[in-house]
């Protein structure tokens, strides 16, 4: 880059650096130093203490803890379960089909999540379209009462989420250079032998944004175990809005996300840990 | 036809893919450790014979037989073919090592540790690229890439090597240069090569034989000198080396040569490799190498000189005679003839021959 595409380049990133500095930075670092504050009344006061992050290893919040990132986890898993081979199925065909995917992806994300995911409730309630739906075809004899179970939470994860693992491993998938897969294949390699040694480790890049895309926010999304959950399954994200907006503990909420930052950021950190060339 | 020294054998394969007819019943063998090339033009159905061959096109009918057993139905990892892409298609996310190492690792009977490094050195030391093992394939030239491709290829010892068009993304010295090395490392090798291009140099200057192909199909087989002195087919006449057509009329065959009359004037030419007969006062076309015009005021026929080029120590005179316009290729420069002049010249007897029109693409 000459001289002054650098200057130009940095003047455009400048407004997007402060906007970043002031809004996101600072919150953050005003959320770090709240976390060490000492609560008092409705309010806190600024006496240093390490008592709030004491408080997560208390067993009630530290098994919401491990109970978010089992959700996660699960959420997760069966996103990359779904997406990938979807995202990399879709991006092989021939591009009509490949764009029809891609579009059908995301035509339902016009309509907002809250009101998607009621959607969900109208299918999962007691004698709702499921239950009606096997019990006529006499899968089942009575309703399932599938609304508010746990793999009624995973999935509403899974539809929330699936699309960023879709569009992530579709946008890798699609520069893949079949030729590749053709050499392997001439060059000795099995079927899967050749997904295994070529095609996984080209789109690994979109797998694991996909994997970041969809773990960070499983980490935090309360409102879909809240609505198809029926708050049965409590997770840390409503674990911080209950102590913020309920029990007016400022402190330890900020000492909850920190911790949630942590936990969220050592998983990317292994993920991204790239390997050299790759 | 079970001839065991034949390591390849194609046996009226036919591909259509919807309703374009790519390759339409072609039956050919190559003989072990034979530089076979097939020439031809895009869109000729030359990379689809390659496919078929290597296994990563299906054939709709007839037969691929590798050493004696039939492959046609095998997957690509089951047929000892390998093959060097247009694209070379080396592994991005591995070293120059691992992409060579690739065919030993993957191989069902296993080597050990210092054996794979051996044979990886090995390969690596047949293309002169020791030294770049632990390089990217990013991080390499195009004549790079294109050697680390061959030697990913031949490492694991396949029966036939196939090369795609292998130069095609090279400059002209570093070609020639490739050219050479490629004819070198198939005798040391003693690998069947078969090897498919559009450029007639390289087929001249590596092949054993020649295939000639068009429209999905061998307008003619044979060695480059055949193909040279005696191309079957006008499209095969310059496809191959320059040539002049004459548009002869036909009068009558003795043995292997053939009375015919062009400008009017009788003219005896080769019989050639001709597959069908002609009647007298039929018309037919022969082929005429531009070196084999003498120019002399003894000539029976004459020209008006159109143009004349000098390029590296080679002089091309094209000049009109009748409806025709004929190149003579000369060697060194002659000041004497110059655009304009009317110049008579000479057909030896048997210099011209006979040849086939390529109707509708059909030999």
């Amino acid at each position: 880059m000459t001289r002054k595409n650098q200057r130009t380049a940095t003047l455009a990133v400048l407004p997007m650096y402060l906007f970043s500095l002031v809004f996101v930075a600072g919150p953050l670092v005003y959320m770090l130093v709240l976390s060490f504050m000492t609560r008092d009344g409705f309010g806190f006061t600024n006496a240093f203490t390490l008592e709030n992050y004491r408080s997560i290893f208390n067993e009630v919040y530290f098994a919401t803890f491990l109970e978010s990132l089992k959700l996660a986890g699960i959420s997760t898993a069966a996103v990359i379960l779904f997406g990938y081979p979807f995202g990399l199925g879709a991006a092989l065909l021939p591009d009509r089909y490949a764009h029809f995917f891609r579009t059908a992806q995301m035509i339902p994300y016009f309509v907002n999540s809250l009101l998607r995911l009621c959607g969900w409730i109208i299918i999962f309630r007691a004698n709702g379209l499921l239950d009606k739906a096997l019990m006529a075809l006499g899968i089942t004899e009575e309703p399932l009462k599938f609304l508010y179970t746990y793999p009624a939470v995973v999935v509403g994860m899974i539809y929330v989420l699936l699309p960023f693992m879709f569009l992530s491993v579709y946008q890798v998938a699609e520069k893949l250079d079949l030729t590749l897969v053709e050499a392997a294949r001439d060059l000795g390699a099995g079927k899967i032998r050749a997904f295994l040694t070529v095609t996984l480790p080209l789109t690994l890049p979109g797998l694991k944004t996909g994997i970041i895309l969809t773990f960070i926010p499983s980490m935090g999304l309360f409102f879909i175990a809240s609505i198809l959950g029926g708050n049965k399954v409590v997770l840390i994200g409503s674990l911080i809005e209950e102590q913020l907006m309920r029990a007016h503990n400022q402190p330890f909420a900020a000492a909850l996300s920190v911790a949630l930052m942590l936990l969220t950021g050592v998983v990317c950190g292994l993920l991204m840990k790239k390997k050299r060339g790759a | 036809m079970d001839d065991v020294s034949n390591i390849l054998e194609i046996r009226g394969i036919s591909k259509s893919f919807g309703e374009t007819s790519v390759i339409r019943n072609l039956s050919f063998s190559v003989a072990r450790g034979e530089f076979l090339t097939v020439l031809g033009s895009s869109g000729c159905g030359k990379t689809t014979l390659l496919r078929i061959i290597c296994g990563l096109e299906e054939t709709d009918a007839g037969q691929v037989i590798l050493d004696g057993r039939d492959v046609t139905a095998a997957e690509p990892n089951l047929r000892e073919v390998n093959t060097v892409f247009q694209s070379y298609a080396l592994f991005p996310h591995m070293t120059v090592f691992e992409n060579v190492a690739y065919p030993l690792r993957i191989a069902k009977t296993k080597i050990s540790k210092a054996e794979l490094v051996r044979r990886v050195s090995e390969a690596l030391e047949l293309v002169r690229m020791t030294g770049c093992e632990r390089r990217y394939p990013s991080a390499l030239s195009g004549g790079q890439k294109q050697r680390i491709a061959i030697a990913r290829a031949i490492v694991g010892r396949p029966r036939v090597l196939l090369l795609d068009e292998p130069l095609g993304a090279l400059d002209l010295n570093l070609r020639r240069q490739m050219q050479t090395e490629l004819k070198n490392l198939q005798k040391s090798l003693g690998i069947t090569f078969i090897y498919i291009t559009h450029d007639q140099e390289e087929a001249l200057n590596m092949s054993d034989r020649i295939a000639v192909m068009k429209n999905g199909q061998f307008l003619q087989i044979g060695t480059p000198a055949e193909i040279y002195d005696s191309p079957k087919t006008v499209y095969a006449a310059r496809f191959v080396g320059e040539a002049n057509i004459l548009p002869c009329t036909f009068g009558k065959m003795t043995g292997d040569a053939a009375e015919v009359t062009f400008e009017g004037l009788p003219l005896t030419v080769r019989r050639g490799c001709i597959s069908r007969e002609y009647g007298n006062g039929e018309s037919v076309p022969a082929a005429l190498r531009g070196e084999q015009i003498v120019i002399s005021d003894a000539g029976r026929f004459s020209g008006v000189v159109s143009d004349i080029s000098f390029a590296g120590g080679v002089m091309r005179i094209t000049f009109g005679c009748g409806g025709t316009l004929l190149t003579a290729v000369r060697y060194g420069l002659d000041t004497s003839v110059k655009t304009g002049d009317t110049i008579r010249f000479e057909i030896p007897a048997s210099a011209a021959v006979l040849c086939e029109n390529d109707e509708g693409g059909t030999a």
